[in-house]
């Protein structure tokens, strides 16, 4: 089989056992704690229907009604700022869900705005990505030089960089999230993870307390910058990692083709040629195939050139009178 | 108009070359190297004087291709969006500079079987030998140990079984690809080279050195920078003091113009809010009289009293018509609108005839091409006159804010029923809120305003005056006895019937539109009802730097991305926000808005001036610059009086749906534009195929191509 073939197999398998893995341990981990919500919750319920002699209506009632003003607690998400903040979350694929679009004609534009939206910022944080790769190459080699070693900076030194410089944004953001949201710096830490790797939970939500969308604009503002400059030194390592192992593929059909025209060329042993003459074991090159079995034939000066060098010891020059070529119009 | 450009890099020589290359293109790439070989640039003896022979020439070339791709980010960016946007058909993938290869009738059909023949076993194509490929065989035939014994010697040993081409017949030979017996046939397709791409390849190894080498523009380029470094000391110190007498003119009447524009801007952007029909009507007389003034008056002008003078009683009329603002009525304004448009045309006129004067001088002094200085010229003069548009808003809002400051209160949380895209044609039927938001300002704080602005108007005249010099060609010109010159007049006429110039039209009359809908309708229905009279300098301003900044920033994008991302960009831009406009219920709280939409309607803005202009100057540029910049200002002219007739008439709503349908029709026209010429052919096509014995159809459609 093909070597593509076989890799992305095992790549399928791989990540299939990865799920299930992670699905034993989650359950593993959480099972309990969920158990014992459920519990607490049920209490609840209970004691408040017998305090305030509540029928189950009123209170399933009442428990919509808390639900539905999560997101109007927490200020008014579509003034502009807080629509900048979903547009963010959706063009990244962050995708808080703390505030979504209620109307047909918003979810509608939010499809479309995404289907743009999405590719645009994807090239756009590689794009700066591979920017600063090139210059933390740079600056590596500087430093290097400066230190008086070999200025060599192989990719795994870079990788190293990014690593650091995403860990020092995570953990000095989540300082700052955490003064300003007054949560735990874990807590903090886990939010910067999970919006900076794009996954995006929405347990925990910035600028969702107190207003801050309209009250607090500083804050805001580090919020948006926090997100976008951080997703980019993530596209960065991104950029160093992911992408090596994306065109792999790309890589292996390429020398596919080499193979085939060496082998065209009588260097490669060409395999069993009854066997599969499906997959191109014969030349593609540029300058090989001459005329085909269309009607066309070689009006440029230069190939004719080089045709008739090549057959000139056999008679006069060959003319082309039996082919027309013309451009119509 | 607004014709933005930094530098080198512009749309103007850019354009131009490209139609250019598409005028000498003739069938095949290699003929057309051979004829350009040198062709009216310089004789080659010149050249060998200059100290340039082949090997410098050849040498500059590669040094100048290396600068050109010297920035991998810019480079990345390009090919990635390019590659998207082809993707997407947003862009049309590059031409294949080749010959189209169309099936010939007169061929007879020959079966496939007596061309192509069966293989026997299986075999090698013949390679053609060079020794290029010999070294590369024997060092992969080293790596290769294993393989080694299947290396049947030399691949050339065919040559001497190789098949000459006889006179009639063709060379009967394998293909791989042949749907019979070729050993690829079920592969797809699109891999197949064909002979476009084969000699598309063989062109660019070895053609593009030699056809740019030998290109007119990088031989004139050359020469130039040769001459100018052979210029003696005297000589250098002369032109040199020209030069800077050249570059302080146009600095003092890009100020000039800075100040003029201040007040009129200011004053515009005022005229629907505070005084009403009134305000818009005179608009309408005002813009409508400068595109019918602008066919035939400023030529005469010009050549009767010569750009200096014409400057000075332009800007006497400017004055004149603040002066009549301060106490505006229908029986004043209107004439002193008619007149004041006149004027325009005139200075509009006039400053081009100037600057292109000063580039032409210029570039003769420096021995630089004349269209990258004009272009240059132009561009430092709007970056300046485009601040106009800021500092007279900001100096409008300035004093409203100072004579409010007691009665202003801030903008209420809810939503203004009678503001935005409802805004009601009858006044009367506004809200309490919204009516004391648009209540006119007591008439001392107006009168203010407007003697402010006359103040600038009255600088604008003396620096005009005392600093400008005038043009020796004018001397020259007022002796002559001048007839009345209607060339202009005669040439718009002979293209009012010419179709590939009246596909542009609805465009740049969109682009009057939109102009006339951000003074006229955005001012007062949003963001005077919304946020009150004082706020709309601070609005328009932001209006102003995004316009200034993306008009700056697009010209020299346009050499990167092509002409058509850039308006699909415009028209995106646009079209969101005039949606955007149409389905937003104002909220005064939410002030954040009023801005963004006036920075985004500048950016598309900056497109349109910028592009579409440019866009004019290559189409009928080579006939007279003049003429393309004419023809631009009358259709947009006529836009903007459309524009500001249409807000009498209509409500805001209807009045952007008009705008949106004018842009969707707009850049359907210009995509037709881009591909004329397949439309042309397919049409010939059509027709040939469904009459083919009409030949004389030719004769009639030969002038578009």
């Amino acid at each position: 089989m093909k070597r593509q073939n076989i890799r992305t197999l095992s790549l399928i398998v791989c990540t299939l056992t990865y799920l299930l893995v992670g699905a034993a341990v989650f359950d593993a981990l959480e099972t309990e704690n969920e158990i014992l919500q459920r519990k607490l919750v049920q209490r609840v319920r209970e004691k408040l229907k017998t305090k305030y002699n509540m029928s189950n209506a009123d209170y399933e009632i009442l428990e919509a009604t808390i639900v539905k003003s999560v997101p109007h607690k927490a200020g008014y998400q579509w003034k502009f700022s807080g629509a900048f903040y979903f547009a963010t979350t959706v063009i990244t694929t962050i995708g808080y869900g703390h505030s979504t679009p209620m109307t047909d004609a918003g979810k509608v534009f939010c499809m479309l705005y995404a289907l743009a939206g999405i590719p645009l910022g994807l090239i756009m944080f590689q794009s700066i990505g591979e920017r600063m790769n090139t210059f933390a190459a740079k600056l590596l080699r500087f430093i290097r030089r400066a230190a008086g070693k070999q200025p060599i900076v192989t990719s795994s030194d870079l990788i190293i960089f990014c690593t650091g410089w995403g860990g020092l944004l995570i953990f000095g953001g989540a300082f700052m999230f955490s003064s300003y949201e007054n949560w735990t710096y874990f807590d903090a830490v886990y939010y910067c993870f999970v919006t900076l790797t794009t996954i995006g939970f929405g347990d925990y939500v910035a600028l969702q307390k107190r207003g801050s969308l309209q009250t607090q604009p500083e804050y805001v503002f580090f919020s948006l910058v926090f997100i976008l400059f951080g997703l980019t030194v993530i596209s960065a390592a991104m950029n160093l990692l992911v992408l090596r192992f994306l065109t792999m593929n790309t890589e292996d059909e390429r020398r596919d083709e080499q193979e085939a025209i060496l082998a065209a060329q009588g260097l490669v042993r060409v395999g069993d040629p009854t066997a599969d003459d499906d997959f191109g074991r014969l030349p593609l090159s540029d300058n090989v195939s001459l005329a085909s079995c269309s009607c066309y034939q070689l009006p440029d000066e230069k190939l004719r050139h080089r045709h008739r060098k090549h057959t000139e010891p056999h008679g006069g020059p060959p003319t082309f009178s039996g082919m027309t070529t013309r451009p119509k119009y | 108009m607004k014709f933005q450009k930094m530098g080198d890099s512009n749309t103007w020589d850019l354009v131009g070359e490209q139609q250019q290359r598409k005028k000498s293109r003739s069938p095949s790439r290699a003929s057309r190297v051979d004829s350009e070989l040198l062709v009216g640039v310089e004789n080659a003896a010149e050249l060998e004087a200059l100290g340039l022979g082949k090997e410098q020439l050849e040498e500059e070339a590669r040094r100048h291709k290396k600068q050109r791709s010297k920035s991998p980010a810019l480079e990345n960016i390009r090919k990635t969006s390019i590659h998207l946007l082809q993707k997407f058909g947003a862009i049309p993938k590059k031409k294949d500079d080749s010959v189209l290869l169309f099936r010939f009738h007169d061929i007879p059909d020959i079966p496939l079987e007596s061309l192509c023949i069966r293989p026997k076993e299986f075999f090698e194509e013949p390679k053609v030998f060079s020794f290029r490929d010999m070294g590369r065989e024997q060092q992969k035939a080293e790596v290769n140990e294993k393989c080694s014994y299947l290396f049947r010697g030399t691949s050339f040993d065919h040559d001497d079984h190789f098949e000459l081409p006889t006179e009639t017949g063709r060379v009967p030979e394998y293909d791989h690809f042949c749907p019979i017996h070729g050993s690829r046939r079920r592969l797809p397709r699109n891999k197949l080279v064909t002979m476009q791409t084969l000699m598309h390849s063989v062109d660019d190894e070895d053609n593009e050195d030699l056809a740019y080498i030998y290109g007119h523009d990088f031989l004139a380029k050359l020469v130039r920078k040769k001459k100018r470094e052979m210029m003696s000391g005297t000589e250098k110190e002369r032109a040199n003091k020209i030069k800077r007498k050249i570059m302080s003119n146009l600095w003092i009447l890009s100020v000039a113009f800075l100040f003029l524009f201040t007040a009129f801007n200011g004053l515009q952007n005022l005229q629907t809010s505070v005084n009403g029909d009134l305000g818009s009507d005179s608009l309408v007389a005002l813009y409508l009289s400068l595109a019918i003034s602008s066919l035939f008056v400023p030529s005469f002008m010009i050549n009767r009293l010569g750009c200096k003078l014409t400057f000075l009683i332009a800007i006497f009329v400017y004055f004149l018509y603040i002066v009549i603002n301060l106490r505006p009525t229908y029986s004043s304004m209107i004439p002193a609108s008619i007149f004041c448009g006149i004027a325009a045309s005139c200075i509009w006129g006039a400053k081009c005839a100037y600057i292109t004067e000063m580039g032409i001088r210029y570039a003769s002094l420096n021995f630089e091409s004349q269209t990258t200085v004009i272009v240059r010229f132009f561009g430092y003069f709007f970056m300046i006159v485009h601040c106009g548009q800021v500092v007279g808003n900001m100096v409008s809002s300035y004093i409203f804010t100072l004579s409010y400051s007691q009665a202003l209160r801030g903008p209420e949380d809810s939503i203004y029923d009678s503001c935005g895209y409802q805004f009601p044609k009858n006044l009367s039927d506004l809200t309490e809120l919204a009516e004391s938001n648009l209540a006119r300002p007591p008439q001392k704080v107006y009168v203010a305003v407007c003697l402010a602005y006359l103040a600038c108007v009255i600088i604008s005249g003396m620096i005009m005056s005392m600093f400008l010099n005038a043009l020796a060609k004018d001397a020259r010109n007022r002796k002559m006895a001048q007839k009345f010159n209607s060339e202009i007049f005669y040439l718009m006429l002979k293209h009012l019937i010419n179709i590939k110039f009246m596909l542009l039209v609805p465009l740049t009359i969109f682009n009057g539109l939109e102009q006339a809908f951000l003074v006229g309708v955005y001012t007062k229905a949003f963001v005077g009802c919304g946020l009150g009279i004082w706020q709309i300098g601070f609005v328009m301003a932001c209006f102003g730097i995004s316009d200034a900044v993306c008009s700056l920033v697009f010209g020299p994008l346009i050499k990167l991305f092509g002409r058509m991302p850039l308006f699909v960009f415009g028209a995106v831009v646009n079209l969101l926000m005039i949606v955007t406009l149409m389905v937003w219920p104002l909220n005064a709280a939410d002030t954040q808005i009023f801005y963004v939409v006036a920075a985004m309607w500048g950016m598309a803005d900056g497109v349109w001036n910028t592009q579409i202009n440019g866009f004019w100057v290559a189409l009928v540029g080579r006939q007279s610059l003049q003429f393309a910049f004419t023809k631009y200002r009358f259709w947009e002219s006529l836009g903007i009086a459309i524009g500001f007739a249409l807000i009498r008439h209509v409500t805001v709503e209807i009045y952007l749906l008009i705008t949106f349908f004018m842009l969707l029709l707009g850049m359907c026209g210009f995509l037709a534009i881009e591909n004329f010429d397949h439309i042309i052919k397919f049409w010939h096509h059509l027709i040939h195929t469904s009459c083919p014995e009409k030949e004389p159809l030719d004769d009639r459609n030969s002038d578009f191509e």
